[in-house]
């Protein structure tokens, strides 16, 4: 992978990124809602001097060109603005929340590669057999159940019936979060040495990052199914068998890593796509991350919180896509070279 | 395609293999350790939605707010349990009140101290006061009414008012208007000066702080996700029963999981369509229990945006038109059809056997009379994307439109955020509209605001002066005193609205609150949801 390739994708990064703010801005300011009329009581809209007063507070009392450049400037500090639904700096709030989601994120992903690729390729090797039918069963489940109803259900079954699960929530109500180094409370507790909470950390994990993971899943198994599907009838495939190379080299040994190029691709936009619509699977399990911060800030009218959590949005897409490029080279010596 | 079957075989287990270890790894732990009850013994565990942005007293004015304020402050005065009609003393022991009912003269309860050990005098009172009035937040208008507040001696606090309101003694113990220890706030930029809307620095310190006097002080704050609180070990009164309580942020059905399973004491926010699944509970107690959330119809008096709704005889016509039956049934066990404007459970509202019922009948033959006898086409338009107290408007905006159907009336559903509902409803641009008004404090004078030319009135363009009789006697329900008095005015106003106003009340939702059987000294309180301190287990 040359470094000047690198370095050319981190600088298209600023125009990129740059791009994002102007559209975000524009059609954030385009909604047809007024902050104030969300934010501000019955009484306290009626009153002019007050709303006037909230205007001033969030910025609202300039015209939109000026509250951009405004915020073009702070950015450049560093500085996110407040958030109007937690009255804090949306820098603390997006540094408070993303963790829990990165790591419910990874773990989502984590399964979804350890269950959704053998299963791709369980199904290309017994195509149009009971075994195929059944991975492409799964994988269909996967994709189509929705995440809420998963997740009650997973739930019921498991935490209120079973007891086999801890319920929502990162941790035991009685137990104090781990000494925060990465804000993931399984690594943070296991740098730290602190098994209970990684005990607990793990099984608070496990429900909400398998839910999370259904979709992910089914995606990765047909996608490895089909691009297995179409190196296994290649001709060089033929050629190893002939050569008398044993069933497994010739799946995983070769095979494989030219079917892996599209799963790759989709393991990546999967993990950036967990990253930020994890909404749902956090509010049912009571999961304090980035999704359940993005919808409150959005029915809020939150503008600083909808444009910090847009830019972090954009920023992790551009990062994976960097990311899996990258891996491309690995994967692909054509790419390499 | 041929593949060799063995070959395929032989690799399968390996990879499910793999699989399954670090699925068998992940679920280790959970597996091996069945799940211990975290609802400790010494901690009440309770979840409710987090409605709330600030835990700054004179800035919130939400339920999280209310309830989490009222656990750590204490107010001049307050309401008893459950009850919301007398006032009772908190901070001041007496009061008095001046013959013109403008001066009110409140004796503060000697030894009181803060959490920080500061004492709490008349000088904090007036402080407190004087910064929600000043700061220009959401509660302020509690105190649009105040003259001056005054602290005659360090036991003695005197607040006037600019004209006599009757309602100011169900205004007063709002946690919005809860005493802070003025000398540590204004340490950490807290001002009550005249432009302290913009020059009041304190919220970020009372988000992670308490600077109350109440039974519980703040141990810790995590926005949108849990709030923890200890006993104050200063407080004046008796010790909270269980030394900590843990508020979670909950919807209602992870509510009602983990009041299941045991690992919440409290759910404060269920709905409606769980009770009867959580009366079949043999661990849980299930509440339904009245709200004072009224949800009601806005029909446009301006001839410009309503059309036909301008008309007295339609707006008639929808009011009997309407299932009312058939929509307490929508909204479940426990909702309540009211009469008139003034929530059931308040001073001064009408009898149920008064409210509206159904008659088809009479609705068409308004509907000709009014010249529509083949209908019109009109636009109800509604929240689409928040519940309240776990109903959905967009349910009901349906139900009225079925009911509406029946005599002609085609209406055309218009779902929106409600980021943009809010805006068109508050100014007056809507046709008909679907919303619910939940009281910012205990009595009726709370809803003189659906009058001609008043907050509410004014959304459906029902100006100043466009009914006299309405007028003259809101005049008199401001300046009355007289409870049996004012009930009876209250009633005609009522009466009056339902003839030719613009509103239609059509349900109140119960409130559906759940405790382990366990719990012991629980009442619901519709300002601040409960006493936590009074609540054992």
């Amino acid at each position: 992978m040359p470094v000047s390739f690198l370095i050319r994708r981190l600088f298209l990064l600023v125009p990129m990124l740059f791009g994002v703010i102007v559209v975000a801005f524009v059609v954030s300011h385009l909604i047809p809602g007024d902050p104030a009329a969300v934010n501000l009581g019955q009484y306290a809209m009626s009153d002019p001097k007050i709303v006037a007063a909230y205007r001033h507070q969030w910025g609202l009392d300039q015209p939109v060109p000026i509250q951009f450049v405004d915020y073009l400037g702070r950015l450049l500090h560093g500085d996110l603005g407040i958030s109007q639904q937690t009255h804090r700096p949306v820098l603390t709030d997006l540094r408070d929340y993303l963790p829990a989601t990165a790591e419910l994120a990874i773990a989502a992903v984590l399964i979804s590669i350890v269950v959704g690729i053998p299963l791709g390729i369980i199904s290309a090797v017994h195509h149009r057999k009971l075994p195929d039918h059944l991975s492409r069963l799964l994988a269909l489940m996967g994709v189509s159940v929705p995440v809420f109803w998963l997740g009650l259900v997973a739930l019921d079954v498991f935490y209120v019936h079973f007891s086999w699960l801890p319920g929502p929530g990162r941790l035991d109500e009685s137990l104090a979060a781990p000494r925060t180094i990465t804000g993931l409370f399984t690594v943070d507790s296991l740098l730290t040495g602190n098994w209970v909470d990684l005990k607990s950390s793990l099984g608070h994990l496990i429900l909400p990052a398998v839910v999370l993971s259904g979709f992910s899943t089914g995606l990765f198994t047909r996608i490895t199914r089909s691009a297995m599907l179409e190196v296994l009838g290649r001709h060089y495939i033929r050629t190893a068998r002939a050569k008398g190379l044993v069933g497994w080299r010739v799946i995983l040994g070769h095979a494989l890593p030219n079917a892996l190029i599209p799963t790759l691709t989709s393991v990546g936009l999967a993990f950036a796509n967990l990253m930020t619509g994890a909404v749902l699977a956090e509010i049912v399990f009571d999961w304090p991350g980035i999704g359940r911060y993005a919808f409150q800030a959005a029915t809020n009218l939150d503008f600083p919180a909808i444009m910090g959590v847009t830019l972090l949005i954009a920023f992790t897409y551009i990062m994976i896509n960097l990311v899996v490029d990258i891996l491309y080279g690995f994967v692909d010596p054509r790419i390499r070279a | 395609m041929s593949q060799p079957r063995k070959l395929g075989l032989r690799m399968v287990p390996r990879s499910l293999a793999v699989g399954a270890l670090l699925l068998a790894f992940l679920a280790r732990p959970a597996m091996a350790a069945p799940r211990a009850n975290t609802s400790a013994s010494d901690t009440l565990v309770a979840a409710m939605y987090f409605d709330g942005k600030s835990l700054d007293p004179g800035r919130q004015f939400e339920n999280m707010g209310n309830a989490a304020v009222h656990a750590m402050y204490d107010t001049l005065v307050t309401f008893a349990h459950g009850s919301l009609t007398t006032a009772v003393p908190d901070l001041a022991t007496a009061w008095k009140i001046s013959n013109a009912g403008t001066v009110y003269t409140f004796t503060l309860r000697s030894g009181v101290k803060f959490s920080s050990g500061n004492p709490l005098t008349s000088a904090d009172v007036v402080w407190s006061l004087k910064r929600v009035q000043n700061l220009q937040g959401n509660p302020s208008f509690l105190l649009n009414n105040m003259a001056s507040v005054t602290a005659p001696s360090p036991s003695m606090v005197r607040l006037t008012l600019k004209h006599a309101d009757p309602a100011i003694m169900f205004i007063l113990p709002n946690p919005s208007l809860s005493v802070l220890d003025s000398k540590t706030v204004i340490a950490q930029g807290g001002t009550d000066a005249a432009n302290a809307a913009k020059t009041d620095k304190a919220e970020p310190y009372l988000n992670a702080h308490s600077a109350g006097s109440g039974p519980y002080i703040l141990s810790a704050y995590q926005p949108g996700n849990s709030i923890s609180f200890a006993a104050n070990p200063k407080y004046w009164g008796a010790a909270p029963k269980l030394p900590k309580v843990l508020l979670l942020n909950q919807q209602a059905p992870t509510e009602k999981l983990t009041l299941e399973k045991g690992d919440t004491d409290l759910g404060l926010n269920l709905s409606p369509d769980q009770l009867s699944s959580l009366k079949g509970s043999s661990n849980l107690s299930a509440y339904s229990l009245s709200s004072p959330v009224m949800f009601f119809l806005l029909l446009n008096m301006s001839a410009a945006v309503g059309g036909p709704t301008a008309n007295n005889m339609v707006r008639q016509a929808i009011r009997d038109a309407l299932d009312y039956a058939g929509i307490a049934q929508l909204a479940g066990q426990g909702s309540v059809q009211p009469a008139g404007i003034v929530p059931v459970q308040f001073l001064g509202a009408l009898p149920l056997n008064a409210a509206p019922k159904q008659n088809v009948a009479q609705a068409k033959a308004l509907m000709a009379k009014a010249t529509f006898p083949n209908g019109f086409t009109a636009t109800l338009e509604y929240p689409s994307d928040i519940t309240v107290n776990g109903q959905d408007f967009g349910l009901f905006a349906q139900k009225v439109q079925s009911d509406l159907a029946a005599v002609g009336i085609t209406i055309k559903l218009a779902p929106k955020p409600v980021a943009v509902a809010l805006p068109s409803y508050r100014a007056g641009k809507e046709q008909i509209g679907l919303w619910e008004w939940g009281p910012d404090y205990p009595d009726p004078s709370d809803y003189l605001n659906f009058l001609p030319g008043q907050l509410v009135g004014l959304r459906a363009n029902w100006q100043a002066g466009a009914d006299a009789q309405l007028g003259q006697w809101m005049t008199q329900a401001s300046g009355t005193a007289d409870n049996a008095k004012r009930v009876a005015i209250y009633h005609n106003i009522q009466t009056r609205l339902n003839a030719i106003g613009p509103f239609i009340p059509l349900f109140q939702p119960a409130q559906i609150v759940a405790t382990q059987k366990t719990v012991t000294g629980f009442h619901f309180n519709a300002i601040w949801q409960t006493d936590f301190n009074l609540i054992g287990k």
